[in-house]
């Protein structure tokens, strides 16, 4: 498993599987060391080195060209065959699931040092935690409690997880392929000439990435479910039907909730949680989401995204609170509002550029155009008819049809309802899947 | 259990067949020439180019390309060419911009071999197509995806590959670091060594005297014509193919070089450029002649030359950029030493000159670039740059 794992990685870039080698090296070495240790400060440090050194390549790779690429050392390298590849490499590509897999690292580390985790004494387990390939790019970003014990507990094969598996594989690459893949084919023609296009279909290239990142983020979780499943793991459930959230700190319980219960347990709650008054929740809660945008990406409009969304936070939690959460029509309305939030703020997440999120804004909420043309002359944004039925089908589905998780769904129902569904979903798949590459969002993070 | 999972697998394998197959008819039958419209503009055009064509041209962007501006004579090569052939032989033509022998491979295999023996087909050898820049394009992503239907697989297969994207789809930046480390590495025989150094330079420090606009035009034009050829490139193993599979087929070829813009590569850098340009031509012309494909060598062409452009103003439409468009003197007189060789006349045969004459006068009152209505161009101010 752990050669198939490095298989998959290192071969898309051979020299990025080195890095993920040298991060878990350095964790399992620095854990086992704190764990030797009685002394606090010694046990800090080494959880401070682990982390720091994470950071630090975190840093250097994903955030290479606002930091290294700029600078005379990236010069100095670069003017000479033997280092100048590893400029291009940094300036070119980002180690694809860097964020990911340093942080699921970083939490072994963490607990470790709490004393909720035993450290493992062989390298070689420790670096199939890290780099357990369905999981690997895209999370859900896992604690080592829970997978380490499924990795290496004795395993045959299960008729059910297959099932299972194979039904979460085909129901995540519908919601990829057929759903957002389209979505995402409408909304990059808005987005390559933003100024160009009518209030209307500013106000659809907003609705309609929104669900392109929920689609693709969470058929990726799906299919990284299924796969796992082939091999008996149950990873976690990375999303619940976050559009019926009622607030956006409920959203943010029910989307990427890997990563928001990482924030929680290693960002929110050390730094003070909601146990010591507004001012520091607020702190805390802000710096989350500051840190959360910026794991998104080291840009100005991530951080954006990540701090608007820290802010109608503190908005929903004391401004709102549970105002009509009892009655259907105000529940109705919490929802609506909390996933309004969310797609307004997805315009710095979508945007190439600070000014291109202003000018989206501008033209939603003041109708003003940019552009020297003519309200005649603009243009309409206009979708096929399979977007709007996948689109249809995929949210019906996954929000009010399947109470649970779509693989025990599936298996409740009877044969013929099951596989009209699947020979719909293969047909999707099949016959109407995105013509144009659009990787998954999330690979870039 | 084994026993269990494998029962239970091949019989839900079986019902997926049956239904791919299915699937497959009925996607041929309604969804495929839609696909095919959309996403292979040219598919279509093979087939029927191939049927009704005695002689096919295939071409990239210079056998349609023309300046609107100055251009009235829109005519192709491979119209101009059907011009000269008044022997009964119908020219079709199958042009994409951006095309490369990479792709014309791929419609060249589709083709059966029972009904080709005895067409003709010509092909535009454009030498830029075999540099970096053309080679890691941001277009060729979408050219691979066109080429997926140039095959006879079963159409929903091709669609699944087209759907997964199961092709070279390497995105923009990929191809851009590919470019980037060729420009790098490759050694060139000038003394800056390396593309990357030598725009460098230009960029950089070097004829400060130059306009940004010049400047970038110098860059581009490094960046486009400065790589060697030899015989571990893509395009070279590509024309070398198409050889191979024009003779399995009994297909007559002839490739046809087109001309470069030697006349601002020598403006903006003398002879160092052009050189190099010159070793890339004598290179692919061995080559071509090892191989012991017809070959028609327009890469000196009268009328592309600078002794012309220097007198009438350049006869390519692009003038900030290094492309293979021409207006019609330049895209007429290609015809015309293709018809040569293919009628084995001279151009300057009574009958050629007739044909000729017959558009010259348009060609006269038309085509000459109006130095004040089109876009600035760039050899003035080259020549105010490097010439005063």
């Amino acid at each position: 498993m752990l050669l198939a794992s490095y298989f998959f990685y290192g071969f898309w870039k051979i020299e990025f599987a080195g890095l993920m080698l040298l991060t878990s090296l350095l964790d399992w070495f620095s854990a086992r060391q704190l764990h030797k240790s009685s002394v606090k400060s010694v046990r800090l440090f080494w959880m401070w080195f682990a982390i720091g050194t994470d950071l630090f390549l975190l840093f250097m790779f994903k955030y290479f060209n606002f930091a290294l690429g700029k600078s005379w050392i990236a010069d100095a390298l670069y003017h000479h065959n033997e280092t100048a590849w590893i400029i291009e490499l940094g300036k070119y590509t980002i180690p694809a699931g860097i964020s990911f897999y340093t942080f699921q690292s970083i939490s072994y580390v963490v607990d470790v040092y709490r004393g909720e985790e035993v450290p493992e004494n062989n390298p070689i387990k420790f670096m199939l935690f890290v780099s357990f390939f369905p999981q690997l790019v895209a999370g859900p970003i896992e604690r080592f409690g829970k997978l380490h014990t499924q990795l290496f507990a004795k395993y045959s094969p299960q008729l059910e997880d297959l099932k299972n598996g194979g039904r979460l594989l085909l129901y995540g690459l519908f919601l990829k392929v057929a759903v957002a893949d389209n979505l995402a084919g409408v909304v990059d023609q808005f987005y390559s000439n933003h100024l160009q296009y009518t209030g209307a279909s500013t106000w659809l290239a907003a609705f309609m990435f929104t669900f392109q990142v929920y689609y693709d983020f969470f058929g990726y979780s799906l299919m990284a479910q299924g796969a796992a499943l082939l091999f008996g793991i149950d990873l976690m459930d990375n999303f619940n039907k976050p559009f019926l959230a009622g607030s956006v700190p409920e959203f943010w319980h029910r989307w990427h909730i890997s990563l928001s219960t990482w924030f929680r347990d290693y960002i929110f709650i050390p730094v003070g949680g909601n146990r010591s008054g507004k001012w520091i929740l607020s702190f805390s809660v802000l710096l989350v989401f500051f840190t959360s945008g910026l794991w998104h990406g080291a840009n100005s409009t991530m951080i954006y995204f990540g701090l608007s969304q820290g802010l109608l936070y503190l908005f929903d939690r004391f401004i709102v609170g549970r105002r009509g959460s009892e009655h259907p029509v105000g529940l109705f309305l919490r929802r609506l509002k909390t996933g309004f939030f969310f797609m307004i703020t997805l315009v710095f997440f979508r945007s190439q550029s600070l000014d291109q999120s202003f000018d989206v804004y501008r033209i939603l909420f003041q109708g003003v155009h940019i552009s020297n043309a003519n309200a005649a002359e603009l243009l309409k944004l206009s979708a096929e008819s399979q977007v709007w039925l996948f689109l249809t089908v995929g949210f019906v589905f996954d929000h009010f049809i399947m109470k649970n998780r779509a693989d025990k769904w599936f298996g409740n129902q009877n044969l013929a309802l099951r596989w009209s569904v699947y020979l719909f979903m293969l047909t999707a798949i099949l016959l109407f899947g995105g013509a144009v590459n659009h990787p998954f969002v999330y690979f870039q993070f | 259990m084994a026993k269990k999972i494998g029962v239970w697998f091949f019989t839900r394998l079986l019902v997926v067949v049956a239904f791919l197959l299915v699937l497959n008819e009925i996607y041929k039958s309604t969804l495929y020439p839609r696909d095919v419209q959309k996403y292979s503009r040219v598919k279509n055009r093979i087939d029927s180019a191939f049927a009704l064509g005695d002689i096919i041209y295939l071409g990239e962007s210079s056998n349609t390309s023309f300046n609107p501006w100055t251009d009235t004579l829109n005519q192709s090569i491979g119209d101009f060419l059907q011009l000269y052939i008044q022997d009964g032989r119908r020219v079709e033509q199958i042009t994409h911009e951006g095309y490369h022998p990479g792709l014309f491979l791929k419609m060249l295999n589709l083709l059966p071999e029972d009904v080709q023996s005895g067409k003709t087909v010509i092909l535009g050898v454009n030498m830029r197509t075999c540099g970096p820049t053309a080679m890691f394009s941001g277009n060729e992503a979408s050219n691979q995806r066109e080429a997926l239907f140039y095959s006879r697989r079963p159409p929903l297969l091709t669609r699944i590959f087209m759907g997964l994207h199961f092709y070279d789809n390497r995105n923009e930046l990929e191809r851009e670091s590919l470019k980037v480390q060729w420009w790098r590495t490759q050694k060139l025989p000038v003394p800056e060594e390396t593309v990357m150094l030598w725009n460098e330079g230009i960029a950089q420090n070097c004829h400060s005297e130059l306009s940004p606009e010049i400047k970038a035009m110098a860059g581009a034009y490094i960046k486009e014509f400065g790589f060697i050829l030899d015989d571990e490139n893509q395009r070279v193993s590509d024309l070398k193919e198409i050889v191979n599979i024009c003779k399995a087929k009994g297909i007559n070829l002839i490739f046809h070089v087109l001309p470069p813009n030697r006349y601002h590569a020598k403006r903006l850098f003398g002879e160092k450029l052009v050189k190099i340009m010159d070793a890339n031509h004598d290179f692919l012309m061995e080559r071509f002649k090892q191989w012991g494909v017809e070959t028609v060598d327009n890469y000196f062409l009268n009328e592309a030359n600078e002794i012309n452009a220097a007198k009438k103003g350049s006869y390519f439409t692009d003038q900030w950029y290094p492309t293979e468009h021409f207006n019609a003197h330049i895209r007429r007189a290609i015809a015309e030493n293709i018809a040569a060789r293919m009628l084995k006349k001279s151009p300057e045969s009574q009958e050629f000159q007739a044909i000729k004459s017959g558009v010259s006068l348009q060609l006269e009152q038309n085509n000459y670039p109006n130095w004040s209505i089109v876009m600035p161009l760039s050899d003035s101010l080259i020549r105010t740059d490097i010439l005063n």
